[in-house]
């Protein structure tokens, strides 16, 4: 058992995995060495008036934990934030061991026989979509790059160390979450919504260009999954018409 | 020994956590104000364990309350010990947090957290020591095993308004979802 004069222990250790235009994201740890966690790290930017950053990055890292902590009490799939430090910028949030969507079409639509399995994808990301704008919640980032399938989880609690088992579940099964909620927001206009879908159907065409016939699919549970959607379905429409003209224009 | 002493991840060193676990307390009045007089030697967090549904519960109130200790270097309460106590806290009502959370008369079951910092070190065996003498109960493993036993159920969902259907096992949505409580008080 170390003692506190001991020689201090290193850092906690974390593995950068990703380094987006405005955020760090690593794998780390929590609490123990054996509770797996992202975190998700706004560094100050040195070319901003130190009170505005300052500001900036609380807004921003409050911003998105609570659309998480909000979204999650409401049952809609996201991963639980453990801990925030809005002024250095730090989230930490329930490491998810899986792929991202879009990784997981590419490797079933190239397998023979995998569209079975995207089918129940598509089905579960439309009623996750749509149980997010059930609770007035928009996305802001919907591509299939920022929703997760859950391909192992751990067995037990958190802190049960000893009992820490991974359960592996097969890519079309596990559990589907939406991430990165950094710029998202609280909302109930259909414009928002619509373009939150729009988002999402250039994601996916652009990425997947058989896949066109799914995005019906996705469309087809997220309008079941969601009571008010009919208004939001109408306005996909101007918005699509407005993408187009616009891309004919530029 | 009964006692863990544990490093929290990502708080700075040197710290350490020492943590001890009582049942059958007999003594809880004396200990409630021995920590109501601010009697120094009594510095701990004192935390009723029916309130808790899991270790990982307790331990990340005290990462909280280390965090704000050692790197915010801002506490909203007297000490970190009445720090932790306040962390398990969903909302921002200190005397509230001491009540729902702390040793009370009736405590029977008891989680003990010792901080050692820098400026107040303290080793695992002094602490072990004095935890001794101060409580009179069982000593008891701080485990997963023993939260679910002592876990009061309907307290629990009155503290922290838990969706209904959790009673009786502890799950990992329902951990979740009290850390997810927990950290709403402190996001705002
Ligand atoms: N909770 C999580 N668990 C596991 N991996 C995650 C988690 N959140 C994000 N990731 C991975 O990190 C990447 C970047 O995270 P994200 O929140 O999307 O940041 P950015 O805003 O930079 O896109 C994701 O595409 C995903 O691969
Ligand atoms: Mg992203």
């Amino acid at each position: 058992m170390a003692s506190p004069t001991a020689a201090p222990l290193p850092d906690t250790p974390k593995e950068l995995i990703k380094q987006g235009a405005e955020a760090l994201v690593y794998k780390t740890t929590y609490l123990l060495p054996t509770i797996p966690a992202l975190l998700k790290l706004r560094p100050r930017k040195p070319y901003r008036h130190p009170a505005l950053d300052l500001r900036l990055t609380k807004h921003r890292c409050l911003s998105e934990a609570r659309l998480l902590v909000r979204a999650r009490s409401l049952g809609i799939p996201v991963p639980a934030v453990y801990f925030v430090d809005e002024a250095r910028g730090e989230i930490f949030m329930e490491w998810i061991e899986g792929s991202s969507v879009r990784d997981i079409l590419d490797q079933l639509l190239a397998s023979e026989g995998g569209e079975a399995a995207v089918d129940r994808i598509m089905v579960r990301m439309g009623e996750a979509v749509g149980k997010l704008h059930a609770a007035d919640i928009v996305h802001g980032d919907l591509t299939t790059s920022n929703v997760m399938v859950r391909t192992s989880r751990r067995k037990g609690l958190l802190g049960g160390a000893g009992e820490q088992e991974n359960v592996d579940v097969g890519q079309a099964e596990g559990e589907l979450l939406l991430i990165d909620l950094g710029l998202g927001s609280v909302s109930t206009a259909e414009e928002d919504k619509a373009v939150d879908l729009y988002v999402l159907e250039r994601a996916f065409l652009s990425t997947h260009p058989r896949a066109e016939r799914l995005f019906g699919d996705v469309l087809e549970a997220y309008q079941r999954s969601y009571k008010g959607s009919k208004p939001v379905m109408r306005r996909l429409q101007d918005v699509r018409m407005r993408g187009r003209k616009r891309s004919m224009i530029g | 020994m009964s006692l863990q002493t544990l490093h929290l991840e990502h708080i700075p060193q040197p710290h350490a956590v020492h943590i001890f676990a009582f049942k059958d307390v007999s003594n809880a009045s004396y200990l409630r104000e021995q920590l109501l007089a601010g009697n120094s030697d009594f510095e701990y967090a004192f935390i009723d364990a029916s309130a808790l549904v899991s270790t990982a519960h307790a331990l990340a109130a005290v990462h909280q309350a280390v965090h704000n200790l050692l790197v915010k270097q801002k506490l909203r309460t007297r000490n970190v010990h009445s720090e932790i106590v306040f962390c398990l806290s969903p909302n921002n009502n200190i005397t509230e947090s001491f009540r729902r959370f702390g040793i009370s008369e009736t405590t029977t079951s008891l989680v003990c957290v010792k901080v050692s910092s820098r400026e107040n070190p303290i080793s695992a065996e002094e602490t072990e020591i004095r935890l001794q003498q101060a409580v009179k109960g069982l000593p008891a493993q701080f485990n997963d095993e023993f939260m679910a036993q002592t876990t009061d159920w309907a307290k629990v969902a009155k503290c922290y308004k838990t969706r209904p259907g959790s009673n009786g096992v502890v799950t990992e949505q329902l951990e979740l979802e009290v850390l997810g409580k927990m950290v709403m008080r402190a996001v705002g």
